[in-house]
């Protein structure tokens, strides 16, 4: 079973699941006060989510419309029959016409309904308010924040099994709310949407049912309601001014205006006209407010507080409603708006914001003030813009955030100040997925935050860039970045570190480097144990749990942790880490074999995710359970659970779950070779993964594509599958291993069907890339008896281009690919690889990676090199290396390296001695590159000559058998030594093992150091002898030159450290004292 | 038909009470409908029962409550809860005794103004009050 085939979009079947974030570090946490100093902002609790969710805006519709007479529209038997059929509806038409009031009716006969006005309102708002209904219900925990997408999630969820009526009105305020909750899966509950504009509704199918004004026989009937009998030629003239508006006849039933105004707009202008001052100013307070405002307020307002004055107005107005909570808002959005444009002909728009906005302020409701002053009085923000940013930015109003931060940016800031507000726009620019933008913001940021010397806030600004960096896949610098903040971490702020460490440990489990992830969480917590933060160590052991099972020699650790999670019985109010212990168990086992341990703890994650209701967890555990079954052959099996997980991805209309397990069952069904229905299966996933834009699903089910008609003999189908999936994989970057394969795959088919001019574009893509981050390798067909690519003038051709880069980078790797080529084929070879190195040889502008490049080439280049191509390459180096002297004399040659400084290192070696020849040029060309091997800064010259000879082992025992001979050790890595001869003139020379070049050789031990050893022995001892030091002594003072030479080999941990094993035992009885307590 | 007058009622929203003078020497009452035609219909059904009132005002909360009922049986006809000033309240309820005749409008606010409203204005009479509880 090719299980190891689908672990490649890392967190799919990471088995290690999810990590639990123990509070996520985000400035939100913080805002600055308006002296420019860095506060927590206070979390409402419990009580005030209660209260603050528990209002049922439906009461508020039952308030509004109480003092109506209202009449059952005839299109209400209509929306009615639809939702018997229909789960979704939306109710279009013009101000006025009566959608608050059939909403209304709907929710008279519905049972369980939640009602919710768009007006104003923010997607967070508003999913806020839906799940904590559901919360409320389920007597559980409220929420007083979510983020969109978890949000949306999180009520998609909630949707499978409950039977709720969502009544959303006047949606045509929030048509981006809208395209959020229209494609999500109703199951049993009904959404009635009302909106003046029917293009909200036009991109998904549902039904739309269009509301015109009272037909004759409605208005009559409506009329009669508010027991108006009129003449028929009053009836008449009422009609054809009111054309059937229901809200011009709620008018005339309310506001007796005589002659008839023409429409709905004239009536508000004689009713406007009716008002005395104290009214009208309530009416132009309530509308102009941002939120709806309280009686106390318009009472301080208008009547210097006298309270029952207000009720009394407020109560002979008819113009406003009052809401619960004693706030109260004009009655109906058409003459709100009226209200607003009057005020502005008036002249008086201006003065009224103002007053109002400023009457706000000075109550400290900075939320109303801001919305009235941030562009009339832009200067009072100083006041309180600071205050209100976090508010906002909470509440999901991102684009106003941004607004407000723009212009408190207007002003000259300090740094620290300048950082945050910056940082605050990158927030609200990603939660808008401006990712460019939010990008440059975030680097602005942290460079501000530095200059301030934050580090607080240097820290949080660095951790949001590099969970930016790994999501967008420039995986790389994520990781130097996370690595330079945690050397930046030490425990000055415990509060902080914590969460911080888990951040960092969730970037490193997707960066699948579990080893630094387990030893963030070990680190996470010691500290959360000193803290007495009983959540914050139970997930970090759980995340513990998690990373430990991914490598070898931890998985007992691994599973002790997670057996003492479900031991300690915490679970029933940490459920998610139950989750992640059953995962770890189950992946534990399954790597032992343990096939029934494993189903165990799988069925046991199922269930769990089933009794919590994560359908989506729920879904991922399924796959995982499934793959068990895959792996002990029991395909039937595992095929009922993968259609079960399907089952859930479609009713949760998760595109992109049903695009994974399809291509899982399609392998399924190849492996069992029926083609037809794995082509069948593998067209759906693809189809999924295009419906949400799931790129590397598109890839991937392009690829299987490609490999299941190819098994059909379609080969030049399958090639441009395959190659469609390459440049898939190019685009999405980071996945080189996948692109290439692809590309090899597309490549071979293209030889196969001959079909050179595709053939000859990608060579050139290909040598396009070299040099770029993401390298379009073409090597991998050298392997290939179909090939017909000329490999070295493919090669010659990328030499080429690595030449004319001005800033070329440790290309080592494709180097020693193509090396492996040169071997395999060596008669033909020698020449073209010569030429190779030459031209790097001529070509070496000093620069330090073509340098050490060359040097490990010519190290490396064993039967390739011989003493022929030695002589051509020797002229070359005498031209090219100015500084490097050969000449030749009785029997040897003599290499003399002349440094600046003064150092001159003289090395001898035998005429008939190619390989001691070419690791003295290596040496010496290695030394060019990095002069630290052996010239340390602000030490002093004590000897300007040193001369020593470069031995072969065998000969070097030869002539010295007279005297005993010699007796050295070598090993896998140490293939050389240094010795003193103390009775020779020159005492030092090197000796180097005869099976060198086999042991050193990197394409069969990629691993070797013996080079390196070379480089830093003889370096160490050239140097002690230069500066008169002990060689240990100089050993540790050019410690850090280890690791700059190893990076150019591609290793990352030589240094000592990185061997020792690392101890992730936790103190558990920290735990068990914290629950005893 | 008592019943609709009630319905009607309902609907009232404001009473005022002018303080006596020149052109008022009896205390009396207007009520006040959102719609001129109230008013009219009103004039219809109390026609028909053609005979004197007796009327009952007092405070209920912040509204006032109106009682009316016939003077000759005293079957009650409708009751209201209206808007009123308490100012004018008050006055009255100093500046008259219990149970002095007076008599009752019945308007529209129309175009803004309280206004009587009669099918025929020439014809038009107060309706008249035997007695006139202020309590």
């Amino acid at each position: 079973m090719k299980i190891d085939k689908q672990e490649t979009s890392g967190s799919i079947f990471n088995i290690g699941g999810n990590f639990v974030n123990q509070g996520i570090l985000n400035a939100e946490n913080v805002y600055l006060n308006n002296d420019g100093t860095v506060q927590e902002l206070v979390r409402p609790n419990q009580e005030t989510l209660r209260i603050q969710f528990g209002i049922n805006y439906v009461d508020d519709l039952a308030n509004e419309q109480s003092g109506k007479r209202l009449i059952e529209r005839e299109d209400l038997n209509q929306v009615c029959q639809i939702l018997t059929e229909n789960k979704e509806i939306g109710i279009v038409g013009n101000p006025g016409v009566g959608k608050t009031c059939m909403l209304f009716h709907l929710s008279c006969k519905m049972k369980d309904v939640i009602y919710i006005n768009l007006k104003n309102k923010s997607l967070q708002t508003v999913l806020l308010h839906i799940i904590n209904k559901y919360n409320i219900i389920a007597g559980v925990q409220l929420i007083d924040k979510i983020d969109i997408e978890n949000g949306l999630e999180l009520f998609q969820g909630l949707l499978v099994d409950s039977k709720i009526t969502f009544l959303i009105d006047e949606c045509e305020n929030s048509s981006e709310i809208i395209k959020r909750l229209l494609p999500l899966k109703k199951h049993q509950n009904i959404f009635v949407y009302a909106s003046q504009l029917r293009t909200d509704f036009d991109a998904e199918s549902i039904e739309v049912v269009p509301i015109g004004n009272f037909n004759e026989s409605e208005a009559k009937r409506f009329l009669q309601e508010y027991d108006i009998s009129l003449d028929v030629l009053d009836i008449n003239e009422l009609l054809e001014a009111s054309q059937g508006n229901a809200l011009y006849l709620y008018y005339y039933s309310q506001y007796s205006i005589s002659p008839f105004p023409k429409g709905v707009d004239q009536y508000h202008r004689a009713i406007w006209k009716q008002l005395d001052v104290s009214q009208k100013e309530c009416v132009i307070v309530s509308s102009l407010a941002h939120f709806p405002v309280t009686t106390v307020e318009v009472s301080q307002l208008l009547f210097s507080g006298e309270l029952q004055k207000t009720i009394e107005l407020i109560d002979t107005l008819r113009l406003v409603n009052r809401l619960t909570e004693g706030k109260i808002e004009v009655f109906h959005p058409a003459f709100r708006k009226f209200v607003v444009e009057q005020t502005k002909t008036d002249g008086l728009l201006d003065v009224y914001k103002s007053r109002l906005g400023n009457y706000f302020k000075d109550a400290r409701n900075f939320r109303q003030a801001i919305y009235l002053l941030i562009d009339l009085e832009p200067e009072t923000l100083e006041d309180f813009g600071f205050e209100i940013l976090p508010e906002i930015y909470n509440s999901g109003e991102f684009e106003f955030s941004n607004k407000i931060a723009y212009a408190l940016l207007k002003k000259p800031r300090d740094p620290a100040t300048e950082g945050y507000l910056k940082f605050c726009i990158y927030q609200n620019q990603r939660f808008l997925q401006l990712d460019k933008d939010a990008a440059l913001m975030i680097e602005d940021a942290i460079q501000l935050f530095a200059r301030a010397g934050n580090r607080r806030l240097h820290l949080v600004a660095q951790m949001n860039k590099a969970m930016d960096l790994v999501e967008s896949g420039g995986i790389a610098h994520g990781r130097e970045l996370v690595d330079s903040i945690l050397e930046q971490d030490d425990e000055a702020d415990p509060e902080q570190t914590g969460p911080l460490l888990v951040s960092l440990s969730k970037i490193y489990i997707d960066l699948h480097q579990y080893k630094q992830a387990a030893d963030v969480c070990k680190k996470a917590y010691d500290l959360f144990a000193k803290q007495k933060n009983l959540y914050g160590m139970v997930s970090s052991m759980a995340n513990l749990a998690s990373s430990l099972n991914h490598f070898d020699g931890y998985r007992d650790l691994s599973r002790k942790y997670a057996h003492k999670l479900l031991d300690l019985g915490l679970t029933d109010y940490y459920f998610g880490l139950e989750l992640i212990a059953l995962n770890a168990l189950t992946s534990i086992y399954r790597q032992m074999n343990k096939y029934e341990e494993a189903k165990k703890y799988g069925a046991l994650a199922v269930r769990q995710c089933q009794k919590y209701k994560l359908f989506k967890k729920a879904i991922l555990n399924l796959i995982n359970y499934g793959n068990i079954f895959r792996d002990t052959g029991e395909t039937d099996e595992a095929l009922k659970i993968y259609q079960e997980a399907l089952f859930h991805a479609v009713e949760m209309n998760i595109h992109k779950e049903q695009c994974r397990i399809h291509w899982i069952m399609s392998e399924i069904f190849v492996e069992k070779n029926d083609l037809e229905e794995g082509l069948r299966l593998i067209d759906l996933s693809i189809g999924s993964a295009k419906l949400v834009n799931y790129s590397y699903g598109i890839a991937h089910g392009l690829k299987e594509r490609g490999s299941i008609l190819e098994a059909r003999g379609e080969f030049k189908t399958a090639a441009i599958n395959y190659e469609e999936a390459f440049n898939i994989f190019v685009q999405i970057g980071g996945m080189i291993k996948e692109s290439n394969r692809c590309l090899t795959l597309a490549i071979l088919l293209y030889m196969k069907t001959g079909e050179k001019n595709r053939l000859e574009r990608l060579v050139k893509i290909s040598v396009a890339s070299f040099g770029g981050e993401n390298f379009i390798d073409l090597m991998g067909i050298a392997d290939y008896e179909e090939n017909i690519v000329d490999i070295h003038d493919y090669f010659s051709q990328l030499n080429v281009k690595y030449i004319e880069n001005p800033a070329p980078n440790n290309q080592v790797p494709e180097y020693l690919d193509y090396l492996r080529y040169c071997k395999d084929n060596l008669e033909s070879s020698k020449l073209p690889f010569k030429k190779i190195v030459l031209a790097l040889c001529a070509n070496h502008c000093n620069n330090p990676n073509r340098l050490s490049l060359l040097s490990i080439l010519i190290e490396q280049s064993g039967k390739l090199l011989e003493a022929g191509e030695l002589q051509d390459l020797i002229s070359e180096i005498q031209n090219s290396i100015k500084s490097l002297k050969i000449r030749k004399t009785v029997g040897e040659i003599v290499f003399l390296s002349i440094d600046p400084k003064g150092f001159n290192l003289e090395i001898n070696v035998h005429q008939e001695d190619p390989m001691g020849i070419k690791l003295c040029l290596a040496f010496l060309i290695f030394r060019t590159a990095i002069p630290e091997i052996f010239s340390i800064e602000g030490l002093d010259i004590k000897q300007k000559y040193f001369k020593i000879y470069f031995h072969e082992y065998d000969l070097l025992n030869e002539v010295m058998s007279a005297k005993g001979g010699l007796s050295l050790d070598f090993n896998d890595d140490l293939q050389s030594h240094v010795i003193k001869w103390q009775q020779a003139e020159f005492p030092t020379a090197v000796v180097i093992n005869n099976d060198y070049e086999a042991k050193a050789d990197l394409l069969r031990f990629p691993g070797n150091k013996c080079f390196i050893y070379l480089l830093r022995t003889l370096g160490c001892e050239v140097s002690g002898y230069f500066y008169n030091k002990d060689i240990g002594e100089i050993y540790e003072i050019t410690r850090s030159i280890t690791a700059r030479i190893a990076l150019i080999f591609g290793y990352t941990n030589v240094d000592d450290d990185a061997e020792r094993k690392f101890d992730y035992n936790l103190d558990l009885s920290k735990i068990e004292e914290l629950i005893a307590e | 038909m008592i019943e609709d007058l009630q319905k009607i009622f309902d609907l009232a929203i404001r009473a005022y009470l002018p303080p006596l003078d020149e052109t008022n020497s009896v205390p009396v009452l207007g009520i006040a409908f959102a719609n001129a035609n109230y008013p009219k219909q009103i004039e219809k059904i109390l026609a028909s029962i053609s005979e004197k009132f007796n009327l009952s005002i007092s405070p209920a909360g912040k509204l006032l409550n109106l009682k009316v009922s016939k003077a000759s049986n005293g079957e009650n006809l409708f009751d209201a809860l209206l808007n009123y000033e308490e100012r004018e309240y008050e006055w009255l309820k100093n500046h008259i005794k219990k149970s002095i005749s007076g008599a009752f409008v019945v308007g529209a606010i129309h175009n803004g103004k309280f206004m009587i409203v009669s099918d025929n204005p020439l014809s038009f009479n107060p309706y008249q009050v035997e007695s006139f509880n202020v309590g």
